[in-house]
């Protein structure tokens, strides 16, 4: 039940997230989950994009770009420009950019709280692939 | 009197005219060609919406994709129809598109990688403005329909004044010249005067040809758009792809367009 829960959630997002363009340049079969402290929250067409401060394996602090959907889409799930302060811990799955460079893009993610964030249904009150995890 | 898609409803009808197919087939041994049959006659089996001529020529509004409502086609099935067909071929549905384009539209498929799909340098989608999950607006104005994408902001004129498309491809573009008539409650789309398009997931020629055939269905809520794509230099057989929309007059078209892209070598902004 939970596999297919999964298949069908992946299949859902990666039908929506063909709408722009093709997240075949993602690792998307192989998420990858990172913690790190808000920098920004940049709300631009035609997605928006959280910047990360990460501290890596050496301790040194990394950035990481974050590519979420547009926001149009972000809107109407009841995101707006503020959901994410600077500063704010949060950790987040994605699919990483196949080239090896700190991009991902985003399949879920929690805040420090335990909220749970753009799931299945991308709402900000996410369930499904953010709580079998 | 309009007469009625609603095949159900007519079983008799329908047998006869299969009977009649079926016959003509046989009788004249050969089948029209791909291309006319590509984009010569509805191929969805759904009813058109039960409403008055005048209802169901009144396409006005703002209209959703459908599977927005159905929680991306994860929620309960509800009445609207929860996902689109992929775009297939008209004589060989289960091979792949890749497998359908000539090797002019392969050649520039395989030209660009999917770091340097043009796409990510918001190329114009032309045709793919359907888009989902975006929305648009209808609006008619004398001798025309005008549709305001959400998607990348574009904009459709469909001229519905019996005009002809200009001779030649004077001026190809990417959302080409459209003409619009109707046949009963369908509205049939004729759209020609495209310019080539590298986009790598479908790419065409300036020879490319949809016809839409555009009705309401179910109550008249949800639209039906069945795209019929003929292109000779691009595609081996047409390709077809049916599109699902619903009427939302709540729902607000926000901005939509490529001014933050980045780059994804660099990840700076275009």
């Amino acid at each position: 039940m939970k596999t297919k829960l999964l298949i069908l959630l992946f299949a859902s997002w990666s039908r929506l997230a063909s709408a722009h363009h093709s997240t075949s340049m993602f690792n998307m079969e192989k998420p990858t989950t990172i913690e790190g402290a808000v920098k920004t929250f940049e709300w631009v067409n035609p997605h928006v994009y959280l910047h990360l401060d990460v501290l890596n394996s050496g301790s040194k602090l990394e950035e990481w770009i974050v590519e979420i959907h547009s926001p149009a889409i972000m809107l109407r799930r009841g995101y707006t420009k503020d959901y994410f302060k600077p500063g704010e811990k949060i950790t987040v799955v994605g699919g990483a950019i196949k080239d090896g460079t700190h991009m991902m893009r985003l399949l879920r993610g929690t805040k420090a709280d335990g909220t749970k964030f753009y799931g299945d249904d991308f709402s900000p009150s996410a369930t499904g692939a953010a709580s079998t995890q | 009197m309009i007469a009625t898609t609603d095949l159900g409803s007519r079983p008799f009808l329908f047998s006869l005219a299969m009977l009649i197919g079926a016959f003509a087939v046989q009788t004249f041994g050969q089948e029209l060609p791909a291309a006319q049959r590509g984009a010569g006659e509805l191929q969805s089996k759904e009813p058109s919406a039960k409403l008055s001529l005048a209802e169901a020529r009144d396409l006005s509004g703002t209209w959703m994709t459908s599977y927005w409502y159905n929680g991306l086609n994860m929620g309960p099935k509800g009445s609207l129809p929860d996902k689109e067909s992929p775009l297939h071929g008209v004589d060989d549905p289960r091979t792949p598109v890749v497998n359908l384009l000539t090797p002019w539209a392969k050649e520039i498929s395989d030209k660009y990688s999917i770091y340097t799909d043009p796409i990510l340098s918001c190329y114009s989608p032309g045709p793919q403005a359907y888009s989902a999950p975006y929305a648009f607006e209808i609006i008619p104005s004398p001798g025309r329909l005008n549709i305001l994408f959400e998607y990348f902001h574009e904009v459709r004129r469909i001229h519905m004044d019996g005009r002809k498309h200009p001779e030649g491809n004077p001026n190809p573009s990417s959302m080409g010249y459209s003409i619009g008539r109707w046949e009963g409650e369908t509205l049939v789309v004729d759209t020609r005067g495209f310019k080539e398009s590298p986009i790598v997931s479908i790419p065409h020629s300036d020879q490319l040809r949809e016809i839409e055939r555009i009705r309401r269905i179910r109550d008249g809520s949800v639209l039906e758009i069945e795209v019929t794509k003929e292109d000779p230099k691009a595609y081996t057989q047409p390709l077809r792809q049916t599109y699902y929309f619903k009427k939302d007059p709540s729902l607000e078209i926000v901005e939509h367009n490529c001014d933050g892209m980045i780059d994804y070598a660099t990840h700076k902004p275009k």
